[in-house]
């Protein structure tokens, strides 16, 4: 039983003293030294408790040890004090300095006869009989261990951070511990009880190592699962030593005898043997016991495996997802990344390339004016924990007021070569724990990475459009070419068949016009014939001119933008005086050619006179040269609203259908034509269009044509 | 007196009608005109000229046709027919000759009386 206690005890002290020492080397902060402070003295106190039960049978020894343990058990209220208020971030000054000049008085009166002089003598040990003063110090002992659990306990219902909920929880739990820690108090009074109330001191620091591991209490998880790691491997190797110490004893004669050396060597061959599958069976449990179970290192080479095998953005937010909301145990988790959130740069705006958001509203996922998303985590730059980010009106008040409304407990930028590509949220965990530690490691660890991997599903995709939109463009521009290639062997064929009946045209009046001078000039012709010959000639020169007309025109027109000189053309008079002039050529033709005009004067309109004439013109004439002789020829004009019409329709040919669309185009020509009219340059209709078109409200059509019926041309102008 | 020549001119303009058939009738041919295929179909089949002188665009009708009509008829296809017109494509000569025509003219290369000697020539 003594000896169960001794090592108890022991052990005791070794774990107090390792959490003191982690606390100190993870962080200088006041709550990490107090809280050291503290462990040094339950390490005093248990050490001490220790020496004396090793000591039993001896009250000097123990006296002198007692005396030791007083230094650790009287600060030990006032800094369990003094850590409630800088845990709970209450502020009570007086309070804690008359504790501390209470504690150095204790402290200095400790070694004095008024604490306690003489031992009481126990069979486990013993303890100091205590003097008056020890009853003042019990009371304040008392008196600052109850003020030190009211303010946890005020501070556990107080907080509404579900971290620091369950870590004074553990706080709390640990120091009513601690308390029980008083029995041992009584052997003091001459009450003899075992010093089990040491035990609350083990219970206790072991309590608030789980909570540093399980809440992020004072953060030492890495320091202490290192300590445990090393602590067991040098206790395997002291085991081992001794075990082979034993056997060369026991059955080799002794350490030193050729027999134990011999055998030192196949004992140091089984000991690597076993050396490495144990480092590695405590490391394994080590993950367990630190991290909850996590093996970061698995955990990343399963997600990267997985990573590996994906490159569409959508499936590997999925991935990510599914394992966030498995190794973290919340339901609420999403994904959003920016597009171009890497260039762009200048105005600012942002929108959101890909996004998997499950169980979140999304009304805070906004990129302009007041909490800018985009803008709000590029503030942050790391991991921020809602819990533990100052309140509102604060520096980050904006990412805490979008954690706030959206429910995010967690915000873990995404960063891919130092530049923010996107972000993970995390709302409360399904059993609305706080977050760990632990967990937030596994977000920083699995942020960076999944930052790459995203970057590059991002670059895939950026690559995979622009080779479709290139292939789209190349498509589109090999049509265009395609198109305008076959348009200009179309208009090529066109140009050349104009040229053939151009040059056709203009030779046949030419080959008239020089046969018959070469004939006159020969001499022997009767005048009558003479003058017959001069006739044909005249008529052929005016042909000759007037095909050469089309062709100027026609290029005048195709060249630049048509200049018409507009004037105001009373169309009554203008009409009238166009038909009687074709009635000469009607009359050749042996066509019947009339004017229909409205009652009603028709109003004046703006028009260039002379180009409107070669328009109506053409009309006329090709009314006049698709009509076979006997047919008729009407133009006729009419106000419509505020538009003027003017047709010329004939009892001619009419155009197939086929060659309507390409009517008005240069040198076309309908594939009837040819048959009836050889004269025909191909230009007329381009002309006439070019023309009307200038004019204001301009236009002209085929209004209706029927194949050896007839055809009627509209000519649309406003007044 | 030999015999005059018999020359059919096919061509549908009127003035150029006038003038050929004035100068070629002057050098002492027999000439004969239609307006169209099926009037000169009539002549050759009728007169049996010794030389045809076909223009390319006659209205409805392409002399290209009636050439064709001509070479492709037992009675005609020995009639020598020279095309007389104004288009001028490089490869139009070749091509109506390949089809059975004499020769090519292009009109607006010989006045009156140079075709008058080329019909000699070709009745030579």
């Amino acid at each position: 039983m003594q000896l169960l206690l001794i090592v108890i005890h022991l052990i005791g002290a070794f774990i107090t003293l390792s959490l003191g020492i982690a606390l100190l080397l993870k962080s200088r902060s006041g709550v990490n030294i107090i809280f050291s402070l503290l462990c040094f003295c339950v390490t005093i106190w248990i050490f001490g408790t220790f020496e004396i039960l090793l000591n039993a049978g001896s009250p000097d020894v123990i006296l002198s040890w007692d005396r030791f343990v007083y230094l650790g058990v009287i600060p030990m209220p006032l800094f369990a004090y003094h850590f409630s208020l800088i845990f709970s971030k209450a502020k009570d000054k007086f309070v804690l300095y008359a504790g501390y000049f209470s504690t150095i008085i204790f402290l200095l009166l400790s070694r004095t006869d008024y604490f306690a002089r003489e031992v009481n003598l126990y069979p486990w040990g013993g303890h100091l009989k205590t003097t008056a003063l020890h009853n003042i110090f019990l009371f304040f002992f008392l008196l600052y261990t109850a003020i030190t659990l009211y303010k946890f306990s005020r501070y556990y219902f107080v907080t509404k951070n579900s971290l620091e909920k369950n870590q004074t929880k553990y706080i709390l739990l640990s120091f009513y511990i601690l308390t029980l820690g008083s029995l041992s108090f009584a052997p003091a009074y001459g009450i003899n009880i075992l010093p089990v109330g040491d035990m609350s001191a083990i219970i206790f620091s072991s309590l608030i190592a789980y909570s540093i591991i399980r809440y992020r209490l004072l953060g030492v998880r890495v320091i202490l699962s290192n300590i445990y790691l090393y602590t067991l491997t040098s206790a395997l190797a002291y085991a081992y030593f001794y075990l082979v110490l034993h056997l060369h004893f026991k059955y080799l004669g002794g350490p030193y005898t050729a027999a134990a050396l011999s055998a030192g060597v196949t004992l140091s061959f089984i000991f690597s043997f076993i050396f490495l599958p144990f480092v590695n069976y405590i490391r394994r449990t080590s993950d367990t016991i630190f991290f909850k179970g996590y093996n970061p290192a698995r955990i990343i080479k399963d997600l990267t495996i997985k990573f590996s095998k994906v490159i569409a953005i959508d499936d590997l937010l999925k991935i990510l997802i599914d394992e966030f909301k498995k190794v973290l145990s919340s339901d609420q988790v999403g994904m959003i990344v920016f597009r171009n959130g890497n260039t762009e740069r200048k105005n600012k705006k942002r929108s959101i390339a890909s996004r998997q958001i499950d169980n979140f509203s999304v009304e805070w996922l906004k990129f302009k004016g007041k909490n800018n998303f985009y803008e709000e985590v590029e503030s942050i730059k790391s991991i921020k924990v809602r819990d533990e980010l100052k309140s509102i009106g604060e520096p980050s008040a904006g990412i805490a007021d979008i954690m706030d409304k959206a429910g995010i407990k967690i915000i873990s930028p995404l960063i891919a070569h130092e530049k923010l590509i996107g972000t993970i949220v995390l709302g409360d965990k399904i059993s609305q724990e706080g977050y760990t530690q632990e967990d937030i490691e596994f977000l920083e660890i699995i942020s960076s990475q999944a930052a790459v991997a995203i970057e590059n599903a991002l670059l895939y995709k950026e690559i995979g459009e622009m080779n479709k939109n290139l292939q789209k463009k190349v498509e589109e521009k090999t049509t265009e070419l395609r198109d305008k290639n076959e348009y200009l062997e179309k208009l090529l064929v066109m140009r050349s068949e104009f040229l053939d009946i151009a040059s056709h045209q203009l030779r046949t009046p030419v080959t008239v016009i020089r046969g018959m001078t070469s004939m006159i000039l020969e001499g022997g012709m009767p005048e009558n014939k003479i003058n017959e010959f001069l006739k044909a000639m005249l008529d052929k020169s005016g042909k000759l001119a007037e095909i050469i007309n089309d062709i100027l025109r026609a290029s005048e027109m195709d060249s630049e933008k048509v200049l018409l000189k507009f004037t105001k053309v009373d169309l009554n008079t203008f009409l009238t005086k166009l038909v009687d002039d074709k009635q000469i050529q009607a009359k050749t033709k042996e066509i019947g050619l009339k004017l229909s005009l409205p009652k009603t004067p028709l109003p004046a309109i703006q028009a260039d006179e002379r180009y409107l004439e070669q328009s109506v013109g053409n009309l006329i004439n090709n009314s006049f040269q698709y009509t076979p002789k006997n047919g008729k020829v009407e133009v006729s004009a009419r106000l419509n609203g505020k538009k003027i019409e003017i047709r010329v329709s004939d009892t001619g040919i009419g155009i197939p259908a086929n060659d309507l669309p390409k009517l008005f185009s240069k040198f076309s020509r309908a594939s009837n034509a040819i048959a009836m009219y050889t004269d025909g340059t191909g230009l007329g209709l381009f002309i006439v269009k070019r023309i009307i078109e200038e004019h204001k409200g301009g236009k002209v059509c085929v209004e209706k044509t029927v194949e050896g019926k007839g055809t009627t041309f509209l000519i649309t102008l406003a007044v | 007196m030999p015999i005059p020549k018999k020359i059919l001119l096919i061509e549908d303009d009127p003035d150029q009608v006038l003038m050929y058939e004035m100068e070629l009738t002057k050098a002492g041919f027999n000439i004969f005109t239609a307006r169209c295929g099926n009037e000169a179909f009539g002549i050759i089949k009728k007169e049996k000229p010794d030389l045809v002188f076909l223009d390319l665009l006659l209205g409805p009708e392409k002399g290209r046709d009636i050439l064709a009509a001509i070479k492709t008829d037992a009675e005609m296809k020995k009639t020598k027919v020279v095309i007389l017109s104004n288009f001028n494509q490089k490869d139009l000569p070749i091509l109506v000759k390949k089809e059975g025509a004499f020769d090519f003219l292009n009109k607006s290369e010989y006045v009156p009386k140079e075709l008058v000697a080329k019909a000699k020539e070709y009745l030579k």
